[in-house]
């Protein structure tokens, strides 16, 4: 399962809700690697299950094989787990 | 708990408290001018943040009241930094979850891996009610710069 975090520049947004992510991966056992990176590069991107991004810029990511997932706060862990929790995403490993 | 990659990241003119800022540009640019002042970017970087505005939408607004800004690592970032700005109005960027913005970070990055060490430690200081409590009610730089 591989996921991309996403804002403008790749560095800032992206990178927290890369690490709230993964925090939450890590606490639903869940199997995946976690990107950050620039719209211009998701934009090219078609390997990605999903993209992790903030609502504004939902628009610019649109059209892509990937589901999106939009979170309006990066500083909660806890936004990232109900938003995990709503998509395909399955727990890896048994029990 | 110690911040020693946050408290790395701001320089002796990095912070300012209590700033007026009179639209979302105006706030970013006092962002982007303290970088320039405690040696960490040019000028042209603080452009490039409100051009990172313009052109990707009010995203950086994080969490309610919290901007991060910032642009993309370039010739015009010296040394990886942070600097902050309280503002002593809120100020509007047009973010609908997160407005209004009381509290202006502006992050600069040298390349793509050096400041994630950094970011970790924003992350955990950002999650703590109590540090951005303290830091948005400071009366002074010295007051923040105790929090790290």
């Amino acid at each position: 399962m591989k996921i991309i975090a996403v804002c403008g520049m790749g560095i800032g947004t992206s990178v927290l809700l890369k690490m709230n992510a993964e925090k939450v991966l890590r606490q639903l056992e869940l199997d995946a690697t976690v990107e950050a990176t620039s719209v211009d590069i998701a934009r090219a991107s078609r390997d990605a299950q999903i993209i992790l991004t903030t609502p504004d810029l939902v628009p610019q990511l649109q059209g892509l094989p990937s589901e999106i997932i939009s979170l309006t706060s990066k500083r909660s862990p806890k936004n990232s787990r109900r938003a995990f929790s709503k998509t395909r995403m399955q727990p890896s490993g048994i029990g | 708990m110690r911040f020693e990659a946050l408290a790395d990241a701001f320089s002796a003119d990095s912070i300012r408290v209590g700033a007026i800022a009179l639209d979302r540009e105006h706030a970013i640019e006092m962002a982007g001018d303290l970088l320039v002042a405690s040696g960490r970017t040019t000028p042209e970087y603080t452009k490039q943040m409100i051009d990172a505005l313009v052109e990707h939408g009010p995203y950086m607004v994080i969490a309610p009241g919290i901007a991060l800004v910032h642009g993309r690592p370039s010739e015009a970032v010296l040394e990886t930094g942070l600097s902050l700005v309280t503002l002593a109005q809120p100020v509007e960027f047009g973010n609908q979850a997160n407005d209004p913005v009381r509290l202006v970070m502006g992050l600069c990055a040298f390349d793509h891996s050096s400041h994630l060490g950094l970011m970790q430690e924003l992350a955990t200081f950002l999650m703590d009610d109590g540090y951005v409590n303290s830091l948005l009610n400071a009366v002074d730089s010295e007051q923040i710069r105790e929090l790290f």
